[in-house]
């Protein structure tokens, strides 16, 4: 079946090693052997029930054709057809590699001695000699300079997508990949991403990460927008302040609780409509705290566009686009981003 | 110069009224508030629509540039060819009937079918390789559109004359999506009847029901897909005669405007035209599932739907 003269993925990369599971295959990290340039590869088995090509393989690869312009969504660069070593059927998504993801970024700043490079601890020492002062310093600096540009390019891609009707749906760090040179974030793994012409039907058994799942799609609403991902975003905007995740539950029913401790049981005067969602029964009545409280450390300016985010009703939530231009990105250097 | 559309047909759906109200919940009352939820910000203003609307015709302009604008004069020259093709696109439709499949996966269907021919020759003498290209294109965009895909010889249980394997659809799959470079998510006419509607209604806001209006206006640019004659035009052109084709409008420079300042009137004129001629000559061809219950509100609608129902009474007795 291989056409003369166009090589086979084996034949065109030469494996270096795994990095990772993606949502639906193995991730490796290959060379080229034509041109020498370090990619990802992302295989797809297509074998398993023998219908055909996998819906979620075709919804990402057909998106990232899309929109793989903007600089803030990973780059699709090939599909090669390969087989297995049983003979089977493999296809290779070739994506520019990058080098980290943004979970693994949170959890190095987690044990904060292993990665503050020797130069900066010696300035760090210069000024703030005790241990305590170090760690501080060094997270508030992290915060000052970095937390702005990843929410920024994140907004911006979010945007991007948005902007040609295309709904992530499942937003978390794992699939926003960085390079830690440039600090340089990118949207990843659009494999559950679909079009949307309006209104978005209700998709059953659906695989969206919990801790970063909107509340309305907790509650079984059968239309969706593109405020799941801001809700997504706002999840993530607390992680990076914090190193750990805002609404960390373990079921549908403990992740509605988190969220509802932290804003409040809604009703029907904060949400219209929410007591007619599918999902929705009678809760525990929690009254809402401030979200400063669980995220000490982020600004005035920071903590009004987290709550932008973080609306319950969709309606009411920020979009990516005004997400943009919230007050908290005024001083932001946007010229490279 | 303006077209005279008093006479045109307000005609049956060609998929279930079900699917429609399942898919499409506006209603008269609510509109603002839905328009609200689909682009999740408070203060939609027109400027989100008009920016949405820029790039899906930025996107479309690239898109276009590389598919189906030849492939009409590739069909003129093979008579058999359009035949095969008219019959292929009619399996699809009874299939996308069957299924209840959305009006999306329909277009997307040909789309793929109409690219895959443009690049590809085929011999008369066989009769299968269509058929298997039809089954592939449709489970190709029933992958990309539906939240529930049939089995792959489940999608074959309507009339057809080749029974494909799994396996065998799955090789032809992997070939058409090489051909078409991977790039199933295209622009289509979907993409902006709602932008359309909405830009329209600020301008009139008579119609009652917006639910029966974009099931008219489906209907009419599924019908489309039909007549080979359409593959000229761009898919934002296409929206926009079927919407002012179903909504009783002369196209003229105002209406055209209040659209997008990028989309030309000349091929939106010529586009209805072309509609008022073909539709109602193919019409009585067409597969229908069931006549929709959905019953116009307004007086313009009732005198338009009796008119479309003599006119069709007629077409049979021919």
């Amino acid at each position: 079946m291989e056409k003369t003269g166009v090589l086979s993925a084996k034949e065109a990369f030469e494996k270096l090693e795994k990095v990772g599971e993606g949502t639906y295959g193995k991730v490796y990290r290959a060379r080229e052997k034509a041109t020498g340039k370090i990619v990802a590869l992302k295989k797809t088995r297509l074998h398993e029930d023998e219908e055909g090509v996998p819906p979620t393989t075709l919804r990402e690869v057909s998106i990232l054709r899309m929109l793989s312009r903007d600089p803030h969504v990973v780059r699709l660069m090939d599909v090669k057809q390969g087989q297995n070593k049983e003979g089977k059927t493999v296809l290779y998504l070739v994506f520019e590699y990058m080098d980290t993801d943004l979970k693994k970024f949170i959890r190095s700043f987690r044990q904060s001695g292993e990665t503050i490079p020797p130069h900066i601890i010696k300035v760090i020492l210069s000024i703030c000699p005790s241990i305590f002062n170090i760690r501080f310093f060094f997270v508030h600096l992290f915060l000052s300079i970095w937390l702005q540009s990843l929410m920024y390019q994140l907004c911006k891609g979010v945007a991007f997508c948005h902007g040609h009707g295309i709904l992530h749906r499942d937003l978390k760090p794992h699939n926003l990949l960085m390079d830690r040179k440039t600090m340089m974030l990118k949207i990843a793994d659009l494999g559950l991403a679909r079009a949307f012409t309006v209104p978005i039907k209700k998709y059953t058994h659906e695989i969206l990460t919990l801790w970063y799942r909107a509340p309305e799609v907790l509650l079984g609403a059968t239309h969706y927008s593109m405020a799941v991902d801001m809700w997504s975003v706002g999840c993530i905007f607390a992680e990076l302040v914090t190193k750990q995740a805002l609404f960390p539950g373990d079921s549908e029913l403990q992740q509605l609780l988190h969220i509802f401790r932290l804003l409040g049981t809604p009703n029907e005067d904060v949400w219209p409509g929410v007591s007619k969602l599918m999902n929705w029964h009678e809760y525990p009545q929690w009254n809402p705290q401030s979200l400063s409280t669980a995220v000490p450390s982020l600004d005035e300016l920071g903590l009004d566009l987290l709550s932008q985010m973080l609306k319950y009703e969709p309606s009411k939530r920020i979009s990516a686009k005004k997400a943009m231009e919230h007050v908290y990105f005024d001083d932001l250097d946007k010229r490279h981003l | 110069m303006s077209f005279d559309s008093s006479n045109h047909p307000i005609s049956p759906d060609l998929y279930c009224s079900e699917v429609t109200s399942e898919v499409i919940h506006l209603d008269s009352d609510d509109e603002a508030l839905k328009f609200n939820v689909l682009w999740g910000d408070s203060d939609h203003d027109d400027s989100d629509d008009e920016s949405i609307l820029l790039n899906l015709l930025e996107s479309e302009h690239n898109q276009v540039q590389e598919q189906t604008k030849f492939l009409g004069q590739q069909l003129r020259k093979k008579t058999w060819l359009i035949n095969a093709r008219e019959e292929a696109i009619n399996w699809i439709l009874k299939v996308h009937a069957y299924y209840s499949f959305k009006p999306e996966t329909a277009y997307l269907s040909v789309d793929y079918f109409n690219r895959f021919l443009l690049s590809h020759t085929f011999t008369q003498d066989k009769a299968w390789p269509l058929q298997l290209l039809s089954v592939t294109c449709l489970s190709l965009a029933a992958k990309m559109e539906e939240s529930k895909v049939p089995l792959l010889l489940d999608l074959q249980v309507i009339e057809s004359r080749f029974l494909f394997k799994p396996k065998t659809v799955q090789r032809m799959e992997l070939l058409v999506m090489a051909s078409l470079k991977w790039r199933l998510r295209t622009i289509t006419p979907f993409d902006f009847v709602h932008l359309f509607i909405s830009k329209l209604l600020c301008s009139a806001s008579t119609w009652g029901d917006l639910s029966y209006i974009v099931s008219l206006v489906s209907d009419v640019i599924i019908r489309t897909c039909l007549v080979m004659d359409f593959l000229e035009f761009s898919p934002s052109t296409i929206a926009a005669a079927a919407l002012l084709w179903v909504t009783n409008q002369c196209v003229d420079d105002k209406k055209s405007y209040c659209l997008h300042k990028n989309i030309s009137i000349e091929m939106v004129k010529k586009c209805y035209k072309l509609m008022k001629q073909k539709l109602i000559i193919r019409r009585s061809e067409l597969y229908w599932p069931k006549i929709s219950q959905l019953l116009p509100r307004s007086p313009t609608c009732v005198l338009d739907h009796a008119a479309a129902m003599q006119e069709s009474s007629d077409a049979h007795k021919l």
